[in-house]
């Protein structure tokens, strides 16, 4: 990619695009403030029985399986030292960066006691796979804010320029840029290994969450692999996440598609996806849950679009050149796998789970939604924010400025 | 002892991270999980419950929940629908079609049943939850972070939230009464209960009780005690004229609840080699490509 | 010489062991026989589930001499005794904390134990003797060492609600108790009035209860529960054990009666329950017909009971209730004491006179067959009995 250097985008903040997911966000805040005054119940569908919405399945489970892009491309640039890759790496780790901050987010959201958030770095009950999740998802967290502070010296470094009267720092804090920005480069590969560790730690765990919920789980998704099965999904949705965003925000900011590294990323994903589609399956014979495919209900359904929307026809399509040298249909298979990924986790958490007296079966209010909805519509805006302030987004050495933009995805 | 090593490689983990350093010098952070063999327990024997609903009173009375008045609760209504334990009730007592005799319904009380591996010990992110000398399972308030996960994990569903309250919402479930009983007096539903439905003592006797009542009255008993071996055993077990899931009550594995992921658990952290091993051959892979890739450059 | 003693002394040995086992088993079956021979007197006493020694010192008690052993005559209420000799009303519940006292209708409650559980069925594990207080076994404190007999308070309610339940429906606890605001002496006075001299109505049963059965060889059982009790002395307990007091108190009326259905399909011993208890050695034909049964009739036994013992319960011949088992028809195997000199003739309503005083029983009466008529055409010519009597007519 010669040529290519990552550079703030200079373009318009407000398209009409923008405006609208400012009104999703606005909506979901207003939705969230209820929440704070007058708790969960009063907003969400949640009841005694169906303690997990879709604030846990979407929010969390699925927010921390699509931010794993993060982590296999650090994986391939950093540990693997793959060069060839590193346009990906900056998009990559500001979605994980922002991805895990909502994930967080959507955590303290849902906690009953927010304010207690902090309780299990001092309060630790190791058997818990809850506690295992929380920790690795905070140290992780700090992990990539670390990672991501060479992006922020190198966009500031000789351009401190605070306004008024704090421009007497202006000097200081420049200093302490590049004192953070020459330890850390010295360092900076603990962090990229710790990431990975820590990424497939908590993934996994993730998976371990339901494992306790037993009887309760739907046969087709409860087993004691679940671990597995969460990291190898994780790992699988990782590059299909990042060719999808990549496409979106080139898309977006008019910029030509990264084709040549996306479609190598995506000649990894069949390889991946077999992984996972091998253990699904091979899991599925050996406890011989096939059995609960013949009865039609929406335990089977979901299964069966998990399945076949998510992985099969996907795997196919990145097998095929033609797929992986256009961008449409590039753009469409690591959709489906992001679909199918996210369905996975909404079984896992939400459909499959059902408790013994559940009365009435549990669906998401408008509340819910729009919390969730507008979370993402945040996250979305954050990061046009951020390839506009950070130099994230490679573009053409000699042009700074991207065309004009008319007509964005968002 | 396993908790003080895991404890220790936490710390290491935690350093070589360069976490921010977090004090973890909270004594009483870790639960407690004991299981006793002088643990109490109580036998409720379905088939003499009149479902007078006098125990939901005693235990509203006993947690500083709205009550009422006694005399309310002789009102059968409730009984049209199927009820479980909620945040404004810790026991509740529902009805059954009694097939041997029409006349004389079965009554059938729920509550936490204070299993002997529970659930939501080894569920609770912060360990809030405790398995006590004496039996019961017991949520603390002070370091519950409100997450549910208690809720999910249960295999009877017991616990439940208070999603009204957006400051301090509690985890509520039946505590075996255990600020009565640490005064020597009997849990409020035991001690009110008419028809001595629940027979309160060592948990060893209770089963031996339990078992007695079924040899004596074969007739009136299916030998079957419900928590005698679910889920790894409960404090609470119940006989009757059924088997309890015939009563509405879930059927569950004879296993401990937290077995299967606790095993799991243990198994990806095992004194942390698994994670250290893995940033070894991350590090490792790092450093040979790291080389090849400067040969290459030069 | 040696061999010869030896052989001696094992014959010996082998002998006499023989001869003393021989000596041993009659012995033994004697034993055995007199046990069986002791017979309670059917007044009351055959329904103390108790030995004879407990009350009484001799071994042969007698109505002249009952050698009663020294106890406290007048508390010994037992069990056994009848509904109107207990308390009219109990009063439960002295120190009610949230509900206050029982006025108890210990009377009809009583009556009405009397055609189901009996009085045991309350008064449970009670050994003749005086009534046990309830918290000699049930304590009063729920929380104690001994679990496996509930408390006192649960005991009462057991003991009410196994009945209760099934009729009332309710569980409304001031059916029972008084509400503590209204315990006032006058209240407990009124409910006390209400039940001075109340008692349950009598129990009206069915003479014959005809059944229709599956069994081929005789579709029919008739039941003449009027024999049952009134010849045969069965009390409404021995059979009625097992009915529940929805049979008469179902106050909804939705109990379905089981008389039929309930029957269906169980096994042989619980059809036949009631029946087996004393017809275990009959054939099925005994009750099994085609027809309705007649009335039973002594004389098809081969012994009219006539006019002397028509009135008679069957027990005071048949005194172990082994029916079948003929006894002999000859009157002194009953009345001993008919014979000359014994017996005292005014009992007949007939004092002889002097000179047929003196004569042997059998000059009047052929082979001491005293239902036969009496002869006088052995001595007189063209006499006959009643016409011509051998002393003077009194009234009984």
């Amino acid at each position: 990619m010669e040529g290519l250097l990552p550079k703030p985008l200079k373009i318009k903040f407000f398209t009409p695009g923008v405006i609208i997911l400012c009104l999703l966000a606005l909506n979901g805040l207003i939705f969230l403030a209820m929440r704070f005054i007058f708790g969960i119940g009063s907003v969400t569908n949640l009841n005694q029985q169906y303690p997990w919405g879709i604030w846990i399945a979407i929010d969390v489970a699925t927010g921390v399986a699509l931010a794993a892009g993060g982590f296999t491309t650090a994986a391939l640039s950093h540990v693997m030292n793959r060069e060839y890759y590193h346009v990906v790496v900056r998009p990559a780790l500001l979605t994980a960066m922002l991805g895990y901050t909502f994930v967080a987010l959507g955590v303290f959201i849902d906690i009953g006691r927010w304010y207690y958030i902090w309780h299990p770095l001092i309060m630790w009950n190791p058997n818990s796979a809850l506690f295992e999740v929380g920790i690795c998802v905070m140290i992780y967290l700090t992990v990539l804010y670390i990672e991501f502070i060479p992006i922020v010296t190198e966009r500031f470094i000789g351009r401190v320029n605070l306004p008024g009267i704090l421009s007497i720092f202006n000097k200081v804090l420049d200093k302490l840029l590049r004192l953070l920005d020459k330890t850390l480069s010295k360092v900076m590969f603990i962090f990229f290994i710790a990431g990975v560790v820590l990424s497939t730690l908590h993934q996994s765990s993730l998976g371990t969450l339901m494992i306790i919920a037993g009887s309760k789980m739907h046969p087709l998704w409860q087993t004691p692999i679940l671990p597995l099965l969460f990291l190898l999904s994780a790992i699988a949705v990782g590059f299909p996440m990042v060719i999808f965003e990549s496409l979106i925000a080139s898309r977006s900011f008019k910029l030509e598609p990264e084709m040549p590294v996306l479609r190598r990323l995506g000649s990894l994903v069949p390889l991946l996806l077999f992984i996972y589609l091998s253990f699904k399956i091979g899991d599925m014979v050996i406890r011989g849950t096939y059995v609960y495919l013949a009865e039609i209900n929406i335990h089977s359904v979901m299964f069966m679009i998990e399945i076949i929307l998510g992985v099969v026809i996907p795997l196919r399509m990145f097998m095929s050149r033609a797929v992986l040298n256009s961008p449409l249909w590039l753009f469409i298979a690591s959709t489906l796998v992001v679909f199918g990924v996210f369905i996975n986790r909404l079984n896992n958490f939400v459909i499959a789970y059902h408790p013994p007296y559940s009365v009435s079966p549990y669906f998401p209010s408008f509340g819910e939604i729009s919390v969730t909805v507008g979370l993402i519509a945040l996250l979305v805006l954050l990061y046009r924010a951020f390839v506009m302030i950070f130099p994230i987004i490679s573009i053409p050495e000699n042009s700074s400025s991207p065309g004009t933009l008319t007509n964005p995805i968002h | 002892m396993n908790k003080i090593n895991r404890r220790n490689f936490f710390k290491k983990a935690a350093a070589i991270a360069s976490v921010a350093a977090v004090s973890t010098q909270n004594a009483d952070s870790a639960s407690t999980n004991i299981l006793s063999d002088e643990r109490m327990g109580v036998l409720v024997d379905t088939t003499v419950c009149i479902g007078c609903r006098h125990c939901e009173w005693a235990c509203k009375e006993a947690h500083n929940i709205p009550a009422g008045q006694l005399d309310d609760y002789h009102d059968r209504s409730v009984f049209k629908k199927f009820r479980r334990p909620d945040e404004t009730a810790l026991t509740v007592v529902n009805e059954f079609e009694n097939q041997k005799n029409k006349l004389s319904p079965i009554f059938v009380k729920a509550q936490c049943n204070h299993c002997d591996h529970p659930a939501c010990v080894s569920a609770c992110i912060v360990g809030a939850f405790s398995k006590f000398e004496n039996g019961s399972v017991v949520w603390d308030g002070s370091k519950c972070i409100g997450c549910r996960y208690c809720m999910v994990a249960c295999p009877f569903q017991v616990p439940t939230f208070e999603y009204n309250k957006a400051i301090e919402p509690r985890i509520m479930k039946c505590d075996f009464c255990i600020e009565r009983t640490k005064q020597g007096m009997l849990p409020a539903c035991v001690e009110i209960c008419p028809m001595e439905v629940m027979t309160y003592g060592p948990r060893n006797e209770i089963i031996q009780l339990a078992k007695e009542r079924i040899s004596l009255y074969p007739n009136r008993y299916e030998n079957y005690i419900y928590g005698e071996k679910e889920v790894g055993g409960t404090s609470w077990v119940y006989i009757g004229n059924k088997k309890m899931w015939e009563f509405g009550m879930p059927k569950l594995k004879l296993s401990p609840a937290p077995g299967v992921s606790e095993s799991i658990q243990h198994g990806i952290f095992a004194y942390f080699v698994p994670p250290i091993a893995l940033y070894s051959l991350l590090g490792g892979i790092m450093w040979l490509t790291k080389k090849r890739s400067d040969l290459e450059e030069e | 010489m040696k061999n010869k003693t030896l052989i001696f002394v094992v014959i010996f040995i082998a002998v006499s062991g023989f001869i003393i086992g021989q000596n041993q088993i009659p012995k033994s079956k004697a034993g055995n026989k007199s046990k069986e021979i002791i017979v309670k007197p059917n007044d009351g006493h055959q329904r103390l589930p108790i030995e004879c020694k407990r009350c009484h010192s001799c071994d042969f008690p007698t109505k002249k001499n009952p050698c009663l052993i020294a106890c406290p005559r007048n508390e010994l209420i037992t069990i056994e005794h009848k509904p109107e000799e207990g308390p009219e009303y109990v009063i439960l519940n002295n120190n009610g904390k949230r509900y206050g006292k029982v006025v108890f209708s210990h009377l009809i409650h009583a009556q009405m134990a009397d055609i189901s559980i009996g009085c045991d069925g309350c008064h449970h594990y009670n050994i003749a003797g005086p009534i046990e207080k309830c918290e000699n076994c049930h304590k009063q404190e729920r929380k104690r060492k001994d679990i496996s007999r509930p408390d006192l308070t649960a005991s009462f309610h057991r003991q009410c609600y196994s009945c209760h339940r099934d009729w009332s429906h309710s569980n409304d606890c001031s059916y029972c108790h008084l509400p503590i605001a209204k315990e006032t002496k006058e209240n407990i006075q009124k409910k006390m009035n209400n039940l001075i001299g109340k008692t349950h109505p009598e129990y009206v049963s069915q003479p014959k209860i005809i059944y229709e059965t599956n069994f081929e060889n005789g579709r029919l059982v008739t039941f003449n529960h009027d024999e049952h009790v009134k010849l045969f002395g069965l009390t409404c307990k021995t059979c009625h054990q097992n009915d529940r007091c929805t049979k008469c108190h179902d106050v909804d009326r939705t109990y379905d009666k089981p008389r039929k259905h309930d029957l269906k399909g169980q096994p042989f011993e619980v059809v036949h329950q009631n029946c087996i208890t004393c017809h275990k050695d009959n054939s099925c034909n005994k009750c099994h017909m085609n027809e309705v049964k007649d009335k039973f009739d002594h004389k098809l036994t081969g012994f009219d009971l006539g006019k002397h013992h028509s009135k008679l319960p069957c027990d005071k011949c048949h005194t172990v209730m082994n029916l079948p088992n003929k006894l002999n028809p000859s009157c002194i195997s009953c009345h001993t004491d008919f014979v000359t000199g014994k017996f005292n003739h005014k009992r007949t309503g007939l004092i002889l006179d002097d000179t047929h005083k003196e004569l042997d029983c059998e000059s009047c009466h052929p082979s001491r067959n005293f239902a036969q008529k009496t002869v006088c055409s052995d001595c007189h010519d063209n006499y006959s009995y009643p016409k011509q009597k051998p002393g003077k007519s009194v009234t009984k």
